[in-house]
Order: C-alpha cells, then sequence, then structure tokens
C-alpha cells in the first residue's frame, strides 16, 4: 500500500495540485482564458522565475551542505555523541540539526538507518522534525524572507523546538515497541530503478579525497532534482495564485481565526516545499495571512508534507505516522494561535 | 546496455538543465534583468550560485562521458537517489524544470505592472501600512524602528482602516505656510513630533523634507519619504512635490485622475506591494496604464474610498522610459540619502 502510494507520488501531487487550482479558480470565477492573456502570462512568469531564483542559493547550499555530511561524517560519529538521558536525548535531537542541516528528504533515509543502528525512536522522530527547521541555513532563509519581521523568524525557531520536544516526550513515554515496519523494504529500491544497487560501503573506497569531493558533487546533482522537482511544482502553483487570484479574496480565508491556519496547514501539506525555500513563499503571503497562520506554515510544511508523509510511510507503520501527523497538526496550530495570541 | 544509455541521457539531460539555469542567471544579470526579479541585496547569492550550478552540470557531463564509454561511473554512496524507470514520470519531473528555463529565455523580461497591482490591491496610504506594523512589533515588545517601513501591510484597500488622525500635539499651520515665514528648529520640533518612538526617523525626515521647496521622492528612499508625508499630512499641504511611478487606475477613479505607482520588494517579486499616489491632472486620461510619468505637483488634501489621504494636484505629468530599477526598496537608514541631495 505504502509502496503503491510513493509510486504514485508525482501522480497524486499534481492531482492534488490541480484540484486546489480548480477549486480556486471557481471560487472566483475567473475565466480560463485569462491564462493566456499577456499580461497575465508575464505576471506569472516573473512571479514563478523570481521564486525560483530567490531559492536557488539556499537549496544550493542545503544541497552541499548535506552531501558534505552524507559523505564525510559517518551515523557512528553521530551516535555516538547521543546522550542517555531521554531529556538530554531530545535536547541534543533538537539542536542536532544546527551541526546537521539536511533538508527533510534526505533525513529520513539517514534516520531509519540511526533507529536501526540504536538510537532510541524519540530521539530520531525529534531529530526529523526539528532538523529541517532548526539549522543555520533555514535560519538564515527565514531571516532573509522575514527581515522586516524578526519577531516571526524567531517564533519558528521556537515554536518548532516546542512542538518537537513536547512529541519527543510523549513518545517517550509510548512508544514500547518498534515503529519501524517489519521487513522494510530497501529504501532505495522503492519506486527505482534495479540499477543502483547500494551495497557499496562507506568506509573502503572514499580514501582519496578527490573521490569524496567528485562523489559529493554528484550527490549535489542527484538531491538539487529530487528536492528540486517539488520547488519547481511549489513555485509555479504559488505564482499561479499569485497571477489569478485577487488578494481581497484570500483575505477573506486569511481572517478566520482557526480557518487561516487550517488553511495555511492544509497548503503547507499540499506545496510540499523545501525548508528552505518556504519562507520566501510564506512571506508572498505577509500582506494577505496573518503572521499567526504564516507561522503554522512555516512549522508544519517541514515536518509534515505530502512527500515526506510518503516516505515516512516507506519506514514507519501506518498507525504510528497517522498518530504522529495528527499530534503536529494539534500542537503546532494550538502553538501558533496562542503565539499570535501572546506576541503578534 | 539499455540501462546504462538510459543513465547516460539522465546525465545529460541533468547537465542541460543545471548549464540552463547558471546561463539564465548570468544573461539576467548581464542584461540587467536580474533586478525584475530578485532585490539588489540578494542579487550576489543568486550570481554566486550561477557558478555552483555551473560546475554541477560540468560534473554530470563528466559522468555522462563516463558512461558513454562504457565506464563504470563513480560508485555513488549510498544515500544516492535513484532514477526512476518510469518515462512518464521523469517526463513531468523533467519538464517542471524545463518549464521556467523555456519562459526565462523566450518570454521578455518585464516590470511588474497595473495588472498585478489590481490582485495585490494598490495601497494609497503608507502609513496606514506603517501603522499597522507598529502596533504589531509594539505589541511585540519589538524597538527596532526599522521595521517600520516594512512594505507589508493589512490591504488598506479591503480593510478601510481608520484615517491617520493628525497628532494632537501637532500645532495646525496655516495652509499657505510656503509664504509664512520659516518657523523656527524649536517649532519645527514641535510640529515634527514623533507619535511614538517607530515614527522617530520620519519625525527627523519630516524636519528635514519642510524646509525644501521642492521634496523630490528619490526611488532610493520612496517610501519612507512618501510616509513622512503621510504621517504629517497637515504640515505637507502645498509644498511641491516630484515624483516617478507608472500609471495605475481603477475602476472607480475620474477621468482626470490617476495613481503614480511603484511596487515595494523586499526580497524577490513574489513578495513586492504596489505603493502609488493619487494624481489629477487636467489631461489625465491621455496617460495609457502602465505608461512610466515623472509627476511635479502640489500636495492636497484628499479622499478616496472614504479614506483621508494626500493627493498630487499635477502641474506637469512627463513620459519617462521605464527606469533601470522599476522597484523600490525599504530603506532602514533614510535619513542619510536624504540628506545627500
Amino acid at each position: 500500500m505504502p509502496i503503491s502510494l510513493f509510486r504514485w507520488s508525482r501522480t497524486i501531487l499534481l492531482t492534488a495540485g490541480a484540484l486546489f487550482l480548480a477549486y480556486v479558480f471557481l471560487q472566483n470565477n475567473l475565466p480560463l482564458a485569462a491564462v493566456w492573456e499577456s499580461s497575465a502570462l508575464q505576471t506569472f512568469k516573473t512571479m514563478f522565475i523570481s521564486i525560483i531564483l530567490e531559492a536557488i542559493p539556499f537549496i544550493l547550499v542545503g544541497v552541499v551542505l548535506s552531501s558534505i555530511l552524507q559523505i564525510f561524517v559517518t551515523e557512528q560519529m553521530i551516535q555516538r555523541m547521543i546522550p542517555r538521558n531521554p531529556l538530554l536525548g531530545i535536547l541534543f535531537a533538537c539542536l542536532l540539526g544546527i551541526i546537521f542541516p539536511v533538508c527533510e528528504c534526505g533525513m529520513i533515509p539517514v534516520v531509519r538507518r540511526l533507529i536501526q543502528k540504536g538510537m532510541p525512536v524519540y530521539v530520531a522522530i525529534t531529530f526529523i522534525l526539528t532538523g529541517p527547521i532548526i539549522n543555520p541555513v533555514v535560519y538564515a532563509a527565514t531571516y532573509m524572507a522575514f527581515r522586516t519581521h524578526p519577531d516571526l523568524v524567531y517564533a519558528r525557531m521556537g515554536l518548532a523546538f516546542l512542538v518537537a520536544a513536547s512529541i519527543g516526550l510523549i513518545l517517550h513515554k509510548t512508544v514500547t515497541k518498534s515503529p519501524l515496519k517489519r521487513s522494510s523494504t530497501s529504501f532505495h529500491v522503492i519506486g527505482s530503478s534495479h540499477t543502483h544497487t547500494h551495497t557499496h560501503d562507506h568506509n573502503h573506497d572514499h580514501h582519496h579525497h578527490g573521490n569524496k569531493i567528485s562523489s559529493m558533487l554528484s550527490h549535489a546533482a542527484e538531491e538539487f532534482f529530487e528536492m528540486g522537482k517539488f520547488l519547481m511544482f511549489g513555485a509555479m502553483l504559488t505564482a499561479l495564485i499569485q497571477t489569478f487570484v485577487v488578494r481581497e479574496s484570500l483575505v477573506t480565508i486569511g481572517d478566520g481565526a482557526i480557518i487561516s491556519h487550517l488553511f495555511m496547514l492544509g497548503f503547507a501539506y499540499i506545496l510540499s516545499l523545501c525548508s528552505t525555500s518556504d519562507a520566501f513563499v510564506a512571506s508572498s503571503f505577509l500582506n494577505t495571512f496573518s503572521k499567526g497562520s504564516l507561522l503554522t506554515f512555516m512549522v508544519v510544511g517541514p515536518m509534515l508534507d505530502f512527500k515526506s508523509t510518503l516516505m515516512l510511510l516507506t519506514v514507519f507503520k501506518k498507525k504510528f505516522v497517522f498518530v504522529l501527523s495528527l499530534l503536529i497538526a494539534i500542537l503546532t496550530i494550538a502553538g501558533s494561535m496562542i503565539i499570535e495570541h501572546l506576541y503578534f | 546496455m539499455e540501462l546504462q544509455r538510459s543513465k547516460t541521457s539522465h546525465y545529460f539531460l541533468r547537465a542541460c538543465i543545471l548549464l540552463g539555469f547558471a546561463m539564465l542567471i548570468v544573461y539576467l544579470a548581464k542584461t540587467d534583468r536580474l533586478v525584475y526579479y530578485i532585490a539588489p541585496h540578494m542579487q550576489n547569492y543568486v550570481k554566486y550560485s550561477s557558478v555552483l550550478l555551473y560546475v554541477i552540470a560540468i560534473y554530470q557531463i563528466y559522468l555522462g562521458i563516463n558512461s558513454v564509454w562504457g565506464k563504470k561511473a563513480e560508485p555513488t554512496c549510498d544515500c544516492a537517489h535513484p532514477t526512476s524507470p518510469s518515462r512518464f514520470k521523469n517526463t513531468v519531473a523533467y519538464s517542471l524544470f524545463i518549464i521556467p528555463l523555456c519562459l526565462g529565455f523566450l518570454l521578455p523580461s518585464t516590470a511588474m505592472s497595473s495588472s498585478l497591482a489590481d490582485k495585490k490591491g494598490m495601497n494609497l496610504s503608507t502609513n496606514t501600512a506603517a501603522k499597522n506594523i507598529n502596533k504589531q512589533l509594539a505589541a511585540a515588545g519589538q524597538t527596532d524602528n526599522s521595521a517600520t517601513l516594512t512594505a507589508a501591510t493589512t490591504s488598506a484597500a479591503a480593510s478601510p482602516a481608520p484615517a491617520p488622525t493628525p497628532t494632537p500635539a501637532a500645532t495646525p499651520t496655516p495652509k499657505t505656510n510656503t509664504a509664512a515665514t520659516p518657523p523656527t528648529d524649536e517649532q519645527l520640533k514641535e510640529m515634527f513630533k514623533a507619535p511614538d518612538e517607530f515614527n522617530e526617523d520620519f519625525a527627523k525626515m519630516g524636519m528635514i523634507l519642510y524646509k525644501r521647496d521642492l521634496i523630490t521622492v528619490k526611488p532610493e528612499i520612496y517610501m519612507e519619504i512618501l510616509s513622512t508625508i503621510d504621517l504629517f499630512k497637515e504640515h505637507f499641504i502645498g509644498k511641491k512635490i516630484e515624483l516617478t511611478g507608472f500609471v495605475y487606475r481603477e475602476q472607480d477613479l475620474r477621468s482626470d485622475q490617476f495613481i503614480v505607482g511603484r511596487f515595494a520588494v523586499s526580497c524577490c517579486s513574489a513578495d513586492a506591494s504596489p505603493y502609488g499616489v493619487l494624481t489629477e491632472f487636467a489631461t489625465a486620461n491621455h496617460f495609457a496604464k502602465d505608461t512610466w510619468v515623472k509627476v511635479t505637483g502640489t500636495i492636497e488634501n484628499g479622499n478616496y474610498n472614504g479614506n483621508d489621504i494626500f493627493t498630487i494636484h499635477a502641474t506637469k505629468v512627463d513620459q519617462i522610459p521605464t527606469p533601470k530599477t522599476p522597484y523600490v526598496y525599504p530603506n532602514f537608514d533614510p535619513i542619510p540619502e536624504l540628506k545627500k541631495q
């Protein structure tokens, strides 16, 4: 079931996007002919290209850093550093992203291996949740996007920390059995060709320095395309919304308290943006949505989205993924509503 | 062998796409078009990434050539993301990259214009925007007054915000203040008293601007000057002003009116917000929308859609070519720029 889901992920993603757009179009009684009006096409182009260009430096930094870490830092090195005390372990996992900034897509295979090698589940999940948010690259990107609203940058980091730490604690208390799927199929075989048989071991072939750099470069390219296609799709969808949707019609959604949070949650889920670039998309909605709902967008997005759910399902049991998603959604919305109430 | 061939084409296709993005950035930078997409303070990062894209692309070509000769390519590490065997999925994935490249190279780059301002909603009162943000910042305990000038606003058009009220401390001045004897520094300080700590920069700017015979709204501090005038509107009535922007119209404007607008951008064009000043000119309808104009006139009190705003009674409107930098950017230290004049 999860395997076929993963296989269909792009189709599902595209269909969901198309349905969402259809909804938006119908909502505003927009004539579809307007798409071909040249000024609209121009606007679309400007939006589309500008989101991509803005995100490219950040996605490249993310891809290169993660490649460096994947190749130069072994899991054993990280495993040795995990504290035994659960509270310290959770704290450690929250801050691990600072030295190990991997995007959410690169994260799940790594974490699965860590669990198999004996990393406690609650530490691993906390790391999956905070790693893509509490790290220097995402901090820089968010700071750039919200230069005029630094409070939102701190709120994003803080809320991510709180949500992940509470989920870590809950899991520590409740999870006793391994949530990993028993005969978890090798991650790489899923939906893949059979050309790659990854029996290659890290430790014996990477002694030459040049070899490491070249495998880093090839890994960077792989990851650029892996992440890039979701970014391109997200940018396209955002550009279409910006081009054709009158802001005032969104304001009506943006006004409702819980509705706007739920809307932004769904939006983040569908867009499946990379955490290094989602802040720029969020900042473009600053005029339309409340800061609290943007906070929801930026905290939920990296923790829970379409592509990561599909990847989680290939590794963890269905029930576990479902409960985890529910916890993320509830805690984030509650947290950002409280922060909105107190600080914004 | 079949698989090997498909891998080869993957390498070359990827190299082409990566080179395409690198070239797109170089092309836009060389033709001075990058400014249509990215704010100046971000442009260097984008330029550097073109170099990195280039390096990664070259390595893909190298891998491609290796696999053509049947050589076993570099062992990819075991975290590599495998390529999909499905032709359909590959087509979809790669076309997602090729579409923006085609758009970027084939369509001409143009500045954002009226059609987008329609969607985003033109803001005619910069001050209302600044005030909203001030309130939020004050609540958050922020003391960084640089944030007052963000391009963001809870759309003033959507919810008619209360008109900016004159500060109680301000003494009403006669409308013909150009003819009156210049006020002393003490009087100026009294006139331009910041309503709160976030507006102190505006108060200082107000004092400098008030002494000028002609207020030139420089693009470098466009938002800042307009906010100052808006905040201390009553002191600037009758002053001469000069500004540039594109012509924008809303449905309920009279035929002798148009709005001189500019897009304020903080990072990339996706976060742009349009700001404008309502202008009255006898032959306003001779100017097509999106024409770039330089307007000279006097500041007047006005009202639009229930909001008290300042308007310009234009004495001269000249058509100008689209400026090299069509957008305006928030300036966090506006006073030195203002004094430069």
